[in-house]
């Protein structure tokens, strides 16, 4: 499996949101970033578990990460980073 | 099981709501999006007053007028959880609105989106047991009724209907094996909380909807797929066995990804949510008949059904299609 790094996350949060284009950093959160609703976190959702190889699908925390730290986090918690 | 389908059919109330009709009420939604995430276009909404077992008795008595004798309907399960009252059981009121013989049994099951394979797991186990000959499994939602206009989550979704399905006794294994599943940890996360004994009464009058979609999301990528994995395990099948896998027409985003992970062919997977939405536990029965008329499915062929949602509760089988239209 090609390594995944923290921006490939980054740039698949960028990718889920509407508007596009939008500047995603490390401490972008749902809460100060337009367009990323439930709806933008299926996707992201999604996205991770793609290039994760579906191991982000049994991660049930990811639900609720809803910060680019959290989903960080998780993804290390999980030895996927 | 020596129980096969012998018949379906289907209702669905004339009125319905489109993207437009969501974006007159919610200005700020983006339909675009939401109808590229979810793949509904055009979802059903029962009248008001328009009940499960009026849409039910519809669909039953379109069936019944098909030749199929009332007198021979041995059961009556009628699998809803938009019931006509909390007692008395709506099956029994649907018994007598379709004039069947009081020596019937009916009852009520109250499952979603996974019911109908609980319901033909029921029905198929009367049949088989021999306490039946044949009987009829009843699938009717009206869920519009429980969810508010600016519900983003739930309204984009769910859609009214019902769907009636004939199950006889036959020569060969047409029905099953069966692979189900429960996970009540999981209750909270599609729930109508106001509602039932736990609340007081003074407050059940509002009777909304609660679906945590992320949540209910992540279960369906993790145990939808097991559930399938499973039951070809148990069958010794694979999925190049399977000629068509039917889904609960759950959302766009949720069978996109089931079929990722499992790999499915495209071909085998059909799909109607565009245009009848999600009707929960009816889902299942209509897409069947949509695929059989449209000739999608034929004589032979072997179908796998998949249900799941609140709950939690899933539920797959095998059906050997003996041909019914």
């Amino acid at each position: 499996m090609t390594k995944i790094s923290e921006s490939d996350v980054l740039a698949i949060v960028r990718k889920a949101l509407t508007p596009a284009d939008q500047k995603i950093t490390i401490d972008s959160t749902s809460d100060n970033v337009e367009g990323w609703d439930s709806l933008a976190h299926l996707t992201i959702l999604v996205d991770l578990d793609k290039v994760f190889s579906n191991k982000v699908g049994k991660i049930n925390e990811m639900a609720s990460a809803s910060s680019v730290k959290g989903i960080l986090q998780l993804l290390k918690d999980n030895s996927l980073l | 099981m020596k129980v096969s389908i012998k018949a379906i059919e289907y209702y669905l109330p004339p009125g319905t709501e489109d993207g437009a009709a969501l974006k007159r009420d919610n200005p700020d939604w983006r339909i675009d999006d939401l109808e590229n995430k979810t793949g509904v276009q055009v979802r059903h909404i029962a009248e008001p007053g328009q009940t499960a077992v009026d849409m039910a008795g519809l669909a039953a008595a379109k069936l019944l007028a098909a030749g199929i004798p009332k007198e021979s309907i041995d059961f009556l399960v009628l699998v809803t959880q938009s019931p006509d009252y909390v007692l008395p059981t709506s099956a029994c009121i649907l018994q007598d609105r379709l004039g069947l013989r009081p020596s019937c049994l009916a009852f009520d099951v109250n499952l979603g989106c996974s019911g109908f394979v609980y319901g033909l797991a029921i029905g198929g186990s009367l049949i088989e047991a021999g306490l039946a000959g044949r009987g009829l499994v009843c699938c009717s939602e009206t869920y519009s009724k429980y969810i508010e206009k600016t519900d983003r989550v739930s309204r984009p979704l769910f859609s009214d209907g019902a769907a009636v399905t004939l199950l006889g006794s036959s020569g060969q294994d047409d029905l099953g094996p069966f692979e189900m599943g429960t996970d009540g940890s999981g209750f909270r996360n599609l729930i109508v909380p106001l509602s039932g004994a736990r609340t007081a009464s003074s407050e059940t009058d509002k009777k909304s909807l609660f679906m945590a979609g992320k949540e209910v999301f992540m279960f369906t990528m993790g145990k939808v797929p097991e559930c399938v994995t499973a039951l070809l395990a148990k069958s010794g099948k694979t999925i190049g066995d399977i000629d068509h896998f039917i889904f609960h027409q759950a959302s766009k985003i949720v069978i996109d990804n089931i079929v990722r992970r499992l790999e499915l062919p495209e071909e085998k997977v059909f799909r109607n949510y565009q245009r009848i939405g999600n009707t929960v536990s009816a889902s299942i029965p209509i897409a069947l008949k949509d695929a059989v008329s449209e000739k999608k499915i034929k004589k032979g062929d072997l179908v796998m059904l998949i249900g799941f949602g609140v709950g939690y509760s899933w539920g797959s089988c095998l059906v050997k299609w003996d041909g019914a239209q």
